[in-house]
Formats: structure tokens, C-alpha cells, sequence
């Protein structure tokens, strides 16, 4: 029975095979007659039309066939039709067949190049993510890369090309493809995007947006979010997003799918950042008002991207504009920022300097007074956070820029302390200050190329440095009845941690084709770092250290290390049929520091098929490795953690990735939902607190290697997404349910527990309402489970018979055992914004955390308080003004 | 803007009535009260432990050791010593008449109403001694101190007799012999002075100090096949009330595992900060807390010169 079936299968199957591959000759084969035909300085349709008339053959063709082509002139005699029609054809790019009797005219395909760049048309900034595409079922497309750059494919013909981006009006653009070309494109900010209605001349199509990784964000995506002072701020949007968590209040840095602070590779313009924060987590360190664009990567991340284990956000800031000068003023309760830009040489060079800083005093005062777990003695703790930045982009000529970008912004901390007091003995005076600084500073000098029409490169020499130093110093001195004074302490110590980075990389891209894109580059970075140097001074009046060489004979450590970290790629994007895209690339990387060599090839995996009713699939394997950690052992991200590089007795860490998602977006909705599980090999930790503690100023961080536990992780979530883009009401649902464990033999007795920023549910949602054209309101709420924490349970006196030394000891629950109280908050603002004349004015008032919900940032049994179950809890962020006011001209 | 700068008021006078720290009541993860054994012992000593009750977090000061507690010591899986109490102004301790014996392995058995069996197992290790320390007198140096004494430096190197253990846990201890008085011989002698060391950084990060009275040493040391340990014992001595370091004194110990890992464990924890993860203090005791656990010793007089 099944042997028949086959059979007749086979034999259907070869009818079709032979119809197929033989119609092109069955049609040749057709007679046609031997003509005599003349025609002198003809149009060639007018000629095909007579030739027509003459043979009684019917001939099809459009006459926009043949629209460029001169009149031709044919005096033929006995001459096979074929051969008059392919005479009077030749001019113009068409082939014909005969069928049934009739010639039938086709238009050859052929197709060009279109690239060149998509820009800002009032300021002549380039713009990420633009897309194009032939209208009316023609075939081709292409999107601008990170440079603004592209290059697709079109059919030779009279085109209608859509160009789309969010935030900017759609443009249709006519074009005539009749050769390869080169293009600028300017694209007008849709002011009015949110009321957008949807009607079918603005089909929301135009609105579609890539579905799964990476996340995309636009300055105007951070101007309506109500945030503590209505400081805007990159990294708490970021947080925003499924699959994103952090500490309480944003303290503790990003952990992107239960990874840790340090696997996320975050770049400021491809530069990157070894401390993206200011304020211990509360404030990023991007100034708003330079950002372009900016992208995350939850795990799919793309071959180009190496060095990190768990995530990639790519920052990106603005070039300037090339034609008018602007500038942009902002202040808010904890700071001010002041942007301005504009052409040195108009349509040549221009540039962009922002710079922002804090009036954070007050605040820290407060705080201090509050008995917060940020409670300095003295109350004269003094805080001030600042950047600067500053871009220079220099047309060189249509097919190469330069760029040159500077980032400098660091955090300044001083808690002075003195203490009298007097006694029998003498009046005694303490003084204690303490002084730390640490930041960041990030060079970048870039050179993008077209070097053909479809191979565009960028040439980056990059610069990052980030350091923490801190300066400690201890006098007590005791003046006697009699007036002598009685040095009884003189302490003072420098300590310092830094790590280095200079590095070359060039990076290529060509379109190869209208379904294959590919991007190979190599980079080279050489790593410098001094994990954790001190020069301690005792006893010796006047001679406070002030830098780490300055009283060697003290120095506990001064270690330098240095590591060169070499890496190549290959990515491919491709299209194999419609609908279909398949991202695939590898990451080759080697690794040197000492001795010590590490190398690796890893593979980067993502199907995606977008289907035609707005569903979306993908499915993501990646793996990564990385070469630099940065160990601590506190629940907030301190700056004087250490970054240290893989070394003998520290391996690199390596993470495994693998994700599904499912998505659908209509009219203006999209919702995504994505699983995930993520494998991470060889974290890191200190095996104790106490080591932390001495690497981070209290001691040297000497021996670091020795101090560290390595072990390995899991973490596993479902994300779901719910997103309204269009409309008067705007906004998103993010929940994640997710588990994130860690794995140590030396701790918590080799058990398995919970990562430290393991949080089961999150949810975030957010509502943009227009109210009025100028007024608009944004509410946020978010839910978390609380974090977890290690509590003591019973205590017991260590003390051996004989000895008079005693300690309390704790017996703790397992690691991470006990959760805090579950986090939520709800934050309001309402944003208004007008023009007068030339000035726009925007203004934000609001509410963080506007009932006042204590959440609890720590919290710690309160040992021997005789209360059972007494603890106490400490609230970082109580309810907060929202006040920010903008100006810009 | 009058509306506004009211609203801002009283936002701001709304958060300067908060508090941001709090007593809060929560479930505490309690468990209940367990025997907690601590002692140690060494060859040719009693054994003397103490023997309390673990209490919850929040209650204050100690609970009284159980006066009813039957403690015994095991060795092989049969009796070797009854420990009887004993009430000193030091506080109350069980302890044996007999003694220890090298390498053999002991059990400490607690028996309490209403409490299950509680015991522990540890030995006194095989000891691996230094090398005689040598002091090079032309090495000795004295510096002087803020409070106007003065103090010796005395580079040492401690070096392994023996191959590494596989299990290279040790600890010393310095202490000085001084005399005081200008006279031959000297007023009195003042014995076992506890000293001071100064050591690189690297190795100082790898030095603990215990609550007993020793200085453990991280195994963490030993890693790349080092054995010596150098360091500058400090003496310091006061002129001013004639006094002279006549002697430094050595002590080296080689500790079971159970000793080494329960003391390191206690000295993080007690070095734990806020915000910090706590660190979980090492337990080898059954049905209950604490530490029973054998060391090895031996001691070095080293003359300095006058």
C-alpha cells in the first residue's frame, strides 16, 4: 500500500520537475516568421506596435520599457522576427519570450546599490536604526547601522522608498534606481509621535519594531519618567526592562538575568566603562542630554561584541550639530546640567560639550541626620558627583568622518570628624577625615570609511580608565594639665585601585547582498592594573602619604599587573527566505596576563522569523567568556571593588545562554514573551566579607587571589512584555519571574543558594497620558520580591576554658535564607512642555515613591534588644520631590 | 509658580519627618536552644571544655552553663575520661584528669536533659615543627614610639622542619621575656609578654588573628610550595622603667582541621561590616555548636643580646 503511494508521488513529482525545466524550450521552440520590416528614426515601442501590425504576431510590452531609449532605425529583409525584436529591443534592459503565439516583453532584473547615510535634518546628526524599504511589493530594504550608515540592494526601477524610525516623521522618499547611489537622508523628530491615530494612509506598520533583543531606547524615552529629584537617568530606564534587576533604590548596579554587576559589558561610544554609576548605584554616570541611542542585549548578543559575559548596553551619544548652534540647561533637586553644540565649520565640524553637576550637600546632610545606613559622623559629610563630555566630529568628505569623543566624571566623598573632650588627664582632641574620589575617564577617537558602496569600516583607538583612591587620616593628641601635648595616635594611609585600558580596534561591514550582511573586526587591548595599593604612614606627624610612592618605605603594596587581551569575529546576518533571519557569528579571543594564556572560540546563535501578521519568533544560543572580574562581597556596588584579570589561579568566567520567544505587535500593541537559562561557570567571590573588607582600603588587597572562591551559577525566567506605543495612553507591563543561584564549595558548605540579587516576580508598569498637548502625566509602580539576605537565627559566647578572650558567635541560616519584606513603590510626575519663541520649556514635577513605602534597603537582627523577632531596618529612598526644569534654545 | 513653590514646601517639610532607619518585628529564622561545646586539647594536658547553651539573637548576655550536664570523652568508641565540673573565678568548665595522647582520636560526648546527644570528634595532629629560629644580631634594630618607649626588631624566619602536610594548617605565637632593674640580675623578670610581628603585605593579608593566643596562618600561605614565613618579631620595652628583652619566644603549633577552620571562620565573622554577606562560622559538633578540636605544640626560647 505505501510502496503505491510512494510511486505515485514519484511520478507527480517528475511530471512537475519536467514541466518546470522544460517550458523555457517548449516555448522557444514556438515558429516564428521571417519578416521584411523598416523603419527610419522610430521610437522603438512605435516600432515594436508596427512590427506587430506587420507580422500579425501580438507583442506585449509596457511602454515605460523603453522610455530612455533613443529611436532606433531597422531596414531588415528576410529576417527571423526573433532577431528584428531583439534589434529594435536592444537599447533597454528587457528579455522577451514567446507563449502561445505572442511575444511577451519582460523587464531584465537587475539591481543596484543604494547606500549612503540617514541624519537628523535639523541638526545633521546621523541616526541609528533607521529603516528602508520599497513600497508597492518591490523588493529591497536596509537599516542604518551604528553610524548611520547603509547599503541595500534595489531593483532597477522607479522606486517609492518608506524610511522609518521612532521618534521621526516617516518619509517617502521617489527615487529612480537606474544606477548604484549614494545618499544622504534627513529625517524631520515627529514631535506629535504619541498621538499618533492609526488610519490606513499611516498604517502602523511604520511603527513595527525589531522583536527580542536588543531593546532599544531614545533620549525622549527617558524625558517623561519620573525619577528621585527628576534627575534623568539611563541606567534606571534600563532597569525598567524584563529581565533587569537591582538592588533596592538602583543601588548594587544592573544584573541582567541573575549575572552579575561586572558581565555587563556597558559602552560609551564603543568605549567600555568600568563604573557606570555615581553615588554608589542612585545616579548613572551618562548625562542625558548627550545620549543618542542606546541598546541593550539581554543574551543573543552578536559576535562584535566580546569581553563580557552576560549583556551589552551599547551607548551611544550625539554627534553635534552641523548647521546651528543649540544648548541645552536643566536643573533638578540633586543636580544641573548645561549642553551646548553646534558647527565650528557649518556642514564640516561641529561640537558637543555637556557638562552636569551636583549640589548633593543638603541631601547627605540629611540623610546623615535621618540615621541612615549613609549616616556620616559629624554631619559635615560633604558628596558631589560631575561629568563632562565632550564630542568633535569632523566631516572629512562624503564617505569619511572622524569622531572624536572625552568623557571625564567622577564621584567626591569627605566625612571630616572632630572630637573634643576633657577628663582629668588633659583635654583630648580626635580628628579623623576621610577623603575619597573615583570615577571614570573614557577616550575615543573613531574613523568611519565607506570603502565601497557596499563595505563600510570604523577605526576606534579607545581610552578608559577607572580609579578609586581614598585618603585616611587619624590624629589624637592629649594636652596635659601642665600644657605639654601627648601625640597618642597619628595615622594616615593612601590607598589606591585603578585599572587602565588603551586599545585599537577596526571593525567592517558589507552588505553583501539584500539577505546577507556580514561584519568581521579585530581588536587589541592592552589592560593595566593596580588592584589595591596602600602606603600607610604611623606615628611620623607631617608626613601624611599622599600618593602611593610617597613614603615607599611603608608600602604594604604596590602591585601592577598588566594583561593584553586580543579578539576577532565573524558575524553573519542572513536572510535565507522570506521572513526567515538567522544571526550567526563566532568570537575568537585569546588572553595573556604573566605567564598565563587563555584563549577561546565561541559560538553566537539567533533564528528569528517575523511572520505576516505581526507574530514573531526567535530562538537564541550564545556563549561567552571574560577575562576581567570584579570581586566584592557587599550587597551595593562599591567602587573600591576590585577589578582584577584572570591569572593563574583565577580562571575566566564563562556563561552559556540559551532563549525562546514568541512576540505579536498590531496596531500600535506588542507583547513579548521570552524564556531563558542561563549557565554561568567560575563566578567569583571573596571566600569571606573580611577579605573584601581588607581589598577595599582597610588593608591591602595583596594576595588577592588567594582570598577568592570560585563556583558557578544558574539563573532561569520567563519575561513577558506588554507594550501600548501609540495613542493618547501610553505605556508597559514587564513582569519576569525568574531564579538566580550561586554555587560555592567554600561557602554555605558547598549548598547551593541564592544569588544575591535573586528576585522570583518583577513587575514594572508604567503610563504615559497626554492630557494636553503640552502637559502630559507618567505613573510608575514596581514590585519586587525582596531581596535575599542572610539572617542570624541563635547566638552562643566562643570562649576555650583558660583564655580570657571571648567573641559572640552567630549561626546563620543558610546563605541568602531569609527574604526581605517585598519591594514596591510608586512614582508620578506630570511633564509639561511649551514653546516660547525660541525657547522650549519643559518642566517635571512629581513624586518618588510617592506613599512612602519603607522599603527595606538592610536590615539586621537587633542582637540582645531582649524584643523577639527585633530587627532593624534600614530605608534608603523615603518619598521624594520630582522637580526637574529644562530649557533649551 | 506661587502654587508650585507651595506644593515643594510641603513636599519638603513631608520628608524632613521621615525616619529612615527603624525597629521593625519580623520573623526571625529561630531555632531551638542546642548544646554548644568549645575546648581544645593538646598531647599530655587535660582536656578542658566548656559547655552552654546557644540562646536566640535578640536576648541579652549569656545563659548559665548547665550545671546537670554529663560530659565524657570517648577514644575509639570506647569511654577514656569522665570530665568533671569545675567552678573558677574564670568561669565554669568540665575538665579530665587524665591526658591527652598524640594521634589518637577523640570523642566528646554531652549529655543534657532534653537535649539529644551531642558530640564531637577531633585528634591532636602529627606535629610539624620549624627549623631552629637563628637570630642575626647584626639584623636587631630599635626604633622608637610615640608614647616614648622604645622597641626591638627582630627579623625571624620560620622555617618548616618538614615536608608540607597535606593539610597545612598552622599558627605561632611571639611573646618576650624582659627584665626590668639596672641590676645583675635584674629586679624581677617580667615572662611571656605578648608581642607584635610586622610582615609584608602580602603575607599580612594571610595572618589571622584568633580569639585564642596565637596568629593563624591562612593555608592560602603554602600554596606555591613556601616554607618559610619571615617576619620582624616586635619587642617593645619601656627605658624608663628599666626594662630589658632578655628572650623571644616562639610557639608553633600544628592544628587539626577542625581547629584551623572554626577559628578562621569566628575571626571573619567577626570582621564582618554592614551590607557585607556574614560570614558561617565552621561547626564539627553534632546536635549542637561549637568546637572540640586537638592541636600540637612546641615552643623556642630565643636569647637576644643585651
Amino acid at each position: 500500500m505505501f510502496s503505491l503511494q510512494l510511486a505515485t508521488w514519484v511520478k507527480a513529482l517528475s511530471i512537475i520537475i519536467l514541466t518546470v525545466a522544460c517550458s523555457p524550450l517548449i516555448a522557444q521552440q514556438t515558429t516564428l516568421p521571417v519578416v521584411d520590416f523598416a523603419c527610419q528614426h522610430c521610437p522603438p515601442a512605435d516600432a515594436l506596435v508596427q512590427l506587430s501590425r506587420q507580422s500579425g504576431i501580438n507583442i506585449v510590452f509596457n511602454d515605460r520599457f523603453f522610455n530612455r531609449c533613443p529611436p532606433v532605425t531597422i531596414a531588415a529583409r528576410q529576417e527571423a522576427l526573433q532577431t528584428v525584436v531583439e534589434r529594435i529591443s536592444a537599447c533597454a534592459r528587457v528579455s522577451f519570450k514567446v507563449i502561445d503565439n505572442q511575444i511577451i516583453f519582460f523587464r531584465k532584473t537587475q539591481k543596484y546599490v543604494l547606500s549612503g547615510y540617514v541624519q537628523d535634518a535639523e541638526s545633521g546628526e546621523r541616526l541609528i536604526g533607521a529603516t528602508l524599504r520599497a513600497l508597492d511589493g518591490k523588493e529591497g530594504g536596509a537599516a542604518s547601522n551604528e553610524f548611520g550608515f547603509f547599503s541595500g540592494r534595489f531593483e532597477e526601477d522607479e522606486l517609492r522608498l518608506r524610511i522609518t524610525m521612532v521618534g521621526y516623521q516617516p518619509q517617502i522618499l521617489p527615487l529612480t534606481m537606474d544606477a548604484d547611489r549614494m545618499l544622504t537622508i534627513r529625517l524631520r523628530a515627529d514631535l506629535t509621535l504619541p498621538e499618533v491615530i492609526i488610519t490606513p494612509e499611516r498604517p502602523d506598520s511604520l511603527y513595527h519594531r525589531t522583536l527580542g533583543s536588543p531593546g532599544n531606547f531614545q533620549p525622549h524615552d527617558l524625558r517623561s519618567t519620573p525619577m528621585p529629584g527628576g534627575e534623568k537617568d539611563l541606567l534606571r530606564q534600563t532597569a525598567l526592562q524584563t529581565g533587569v534587576q537591582t538592588g533596592v533604590d538602583g543601588l548594587g548596579g544592573l544584573h541582567v538575568r541573575g549575572g552579575n554587576a561586572d558581565q555587563n559589558l556597558i559602552l560609551l561610544d564603543d568605549v567600555p566603562v568600568y563604573n557606570p554609576s555615581h553615588a554608589l548605584g542612585l545616579f548613572s554616570i551618562f548625562n542625558p542630554n548627550t545620549i543618542s541611542n542606546v541598546r541593550l542585549w539581554k543574551g543573543d548578543f552578536p559576535a562584535r561584541y566580546g569581553g563580557r559575559a552576560s549583556s551589552v548596553l551599547d551607548v551611544r551619544t550625539r554627534e553635534g550639530n552641523l548647521r546651528q548652534f543649540h544648548a541645552n540647561g536643566s536643573v533638578g533637586l540633586f543636580a544641573a546640567s548645561l549642553t551646548a553644540e553646534g558647527p565650528i565649520v557649518p556642514e564640516k565640524v561641529s561640537f558637543l560639550i555637556g557638562v552636569r553637576g551636583t549640589y548633593f550637600d543638603p541631601w547627605v546632610k540629611f540623610f546623615s541626620k535621618k540615621g541612615n545606613l549613609l549616616t556620616f559622623s559629624g554631619q559635615q559629610a560633604n558628596y558631589q558627583f560631575y561629568d563632562f563630555n565632550v564630542k568633535l566630529n569632523y566631516v572629512v568628505s562624503p564617505k569619511d568622518r572622524l569622531y572624536l569623543s572625552y568623557y571625564y566624571g567622577g564621584d567626591k566623598f569627605e566625612n571630616p570628624f572632630e572630637q573634643k573632650s576633657a577628663g582629668p588627664e588633659g583635654a583630648l582632641t580626635e580628628e579623623y577625615r576621610l577623603q575619597s574620589d573615583w570615577g571614570n575617564q573614557i577616550a575615543a577617537l573613531r574613523w568611519n570609511h565607506v570603502l565601497r558602496k557596499n563595505l563600510f569600516t570604523n577605526t576606534t583607538l579607545r581610552y578608559s580608565r577607572f580609579f578609586y583612591e581614598s585618603r585616611l587620616a587619624f590624629a589624637s593628641t592629649l594636652v596635659t594639665p601642665s600644657g605639654r601635648p601627648l601625640i597618642l595616635a597619628d595615622y594616615a594611609q593612601f590607598y589606591r585601585t585603578y585599572i587602565g585600558d588603551w586599545s585599537g580596534k577596526t571593525d567592517f561591514t558589507a552588505f553583501a547582498s539584500d539577505r546577507m550582511t556580514l561584519r568581521w573586526g579585530a581588536s587589541f587591548t592592552q589592560h593595566n592594573f593596580q588592584p589595591g595599593a596602600l602606603s600607610v604612614n604611623f606615628l611620623q606627624p607631617g608626613r601624611s602619604p599622599n600618593s602611593i610612592d610617597s613614603i615607599a618605605n611603608v608600602l604594604l603594596n604596590n602591585q601592577h599587573l598588566a594583561a593584553g587581551e586580543a579578539e576577532a569575529y565573524f558575524d553573519a546576518e542572513f536572510k535565507p527566505i522570506p521572513h526567515w533571519r538567522i544571526d550567526a557569528g563566532l568570537n575568537g579571543s585569546v588572553f595573556q596576563a604573566g605567564r598565563v594564556t587563555y584563549h577561546a572560540l565561541l559560538p553566537r546563535f539567533r533564528l528569528q522569523h517575523d511572520g505576516e501578521r505581526g507574530w514573531s519568533q526567535w530562538f537564541g544560543y550564545h556563549r561567552t567568556t571574560q577575562y576581567l572580574h570584579q570581586i566584592g562581597s557587599f550587597n551595593v556596588s562599591l567602587p573600591f571593588e576590585l577589578w582584577v584579570p584572570s591569572t593563574g589561579k583565577v580562571p575566566p568566567e564563562q556563561v552559556l545562554q540559551v532563549s525562546a520567544g514568541l512576540g505579536w505587535q498590531r496596531r500600535g500593541w506588542n507583547w513579548q514573551l521570552e524564556g531563558y537559562y542561563k549557565s554561568l561557570d567560575r563566578v567569583l567571590t571573596f571566600l569571606s566579607a573580611t577579605d573584601a573588607l581588607y581589598t577595599g582600603g582597610a588593608e591591602d588587597a595583596s594576595g588577592w587571589e588567594d582570598r577568592i572562591a570560585i563556583g558557578r551559577g544558574s539563573a532561569q525566567g520567563l519575561e513577558l512584555l506588554i507594550e501600548k506605543t501609540l495613542g493618547g495612553t501610553t505605556g508597559s507591563v514587564a513582569y519576569t519571574l525568574s531564579k538566580a543561584t550561586r554555587q560555592f564549595e567554600e561557602v554555605n558548605s558547598g549548598r547551593t543558594f541564592p544569588f544575591r540579587f535573586d528576585r522570583r516576580h518583577d513587575l514594572k508598569v508604567t503610563v504615559h497620558q497626554r492630557i494636553f498637548s503640552w502637559l502630559d502625566a507618567d505613573v510608575l509602580w514596581s514590585f519586587a520580591t525582596g531581596n535575599p539576605i542572610t539572617l542570624a537565627g541563635v547566638k552562643y559566647v566562643h570562649r576555650t576554658p583558660g583564655s580570657d578572650l571571648e567573641r559572640d558567635v552567630y549561626v546563620y541560616t543558610e546563605v541568602n535564607g531569609y527574604r526581605l519584606p517585598n519591594y514596591h513603590r510608586l512614582d508620578m510626575a506630570l511633564n509639561a512642555h511649551f514653546k516660547r519663541g525660541r525657547l522650549e520649556h519643559a518642566i517635571q514635577l512629581g513624586a518618588y515613591n510617592v506613599y512612602n513605602r519603607a522599603n527595606p534597603f538592610y536590615l539586621y537582627v537587633n542582637a540582645g534588644s531582649g524584643v523577639k523577632g527585633s530587627a532593624i531596618q534600614f530605608t534608603l529612598l523615603p518619598v521624594l520631590p520630582v522637580f526637574r526644569y529644562e530649557i533649551k534654545w | 509658580m506661587r502654587r508650585l513653590l507651595i506644593i515643594i514646601s510641603l513636599l519638603l517639610f513631608g520628608l524632613l519627618a521621615l525616619q529612615c532607619a527603624r525597629e521593625v518585628i519580623i520573623e526571625l529564622p529561630e531555632e531551638p536552644s542546642k548544646i554548644v561545646v568549645v575546648g581544645k586539647f593538646t598531647t599530655n594536658d587535660t582536656f578542658r571544655v566548656r559547655v552552654t547553651l546557644t540562646q536566640p539573637v535578640y536576648q541579652p548576655g549569656e545563659l548559665e552553663a548547665p550545671a546537670s550536664a554529663v560530659v565524657t570523652v570517648a577514644k575509639e568508641g570506647e569511654l577514656y575520661a569522665k570530665l568533671s565540673r569545675k567552678v573558677t573565678s574564670a568561669g565554669v568548665f568540665w575538665q579530665s584528669r587524665k591526658l591527652v595522647e598524640p594521634n589518637v582520636a577523640y570523642t566528646i560526648n554531652v549529655q543534657l536533659g532534653g537535649y539529644p546527644l551531642t558530640s564531637a570528634t577531633s585528634a591532636v595532629p602529627k606535629h610539624v615543627d620549624i627549623e631552629p629560629v637563628n637570630v642575626d644580631s647584626d639584623n636587631i634594630t630599635t626604633e622608637n614610639l610615640a608614647d616614648g618607649r622604645r622597641q626591638l626588631r627582630v627579623p625571624i624566619v620560620l622555617q618548616l622542619a618538614g615536608p608540607l602536610p597535606a593539610d597545612p594548617y598552622f599558627a605561632f605565637n611571639l611573646t618576650s621575656n624582659i627584665d626590668v632593674g639596672n641590676q645583675d640580675p635584674p629586679d624581677f623578670q617580667i615572662e611571656d609578654r605578648q608581642g607584635y610581628f610586622a610582615v609584608a603585605g602580602s603575607t599580612l593579608s594571610l595572618l589571622h588573628n584568633i580569639t585564642e593566643n596565637v596568629v593563624l596562618i591562612n593555608e592560602k600561605y603554602w600554596s606555591d610550595d613556601r616554607r618559610t614565613l619571615h617576619l620582624d618579631a616586635l619587642i617593645p620595652f619601656d627605658p624608663a622603667l628599666e626594662e630589658h628583652p632578655v628572650s623571644l619566644n616562639v610557639e608553633w603549633r600544628t592544628l587539626s582541621p577542625e581547629f584551623y577552620r572554626y577559628h578562621l571562620s569566628v575571626a571573619r565573622q567577626g570582621s564582618n561590616l554592614p551590607l557585607s554577606e556574614p560570614d558561617a562560622v565552621f561547626n564539627n559538633v553534632q546536635n549542637g555548636y561549637g568546637n572540640f578540636s586537638g592541636y600540637s605544640a612546641t615552643r623556642q626560647v630565643i636569647e637576644l643580646p643585651r
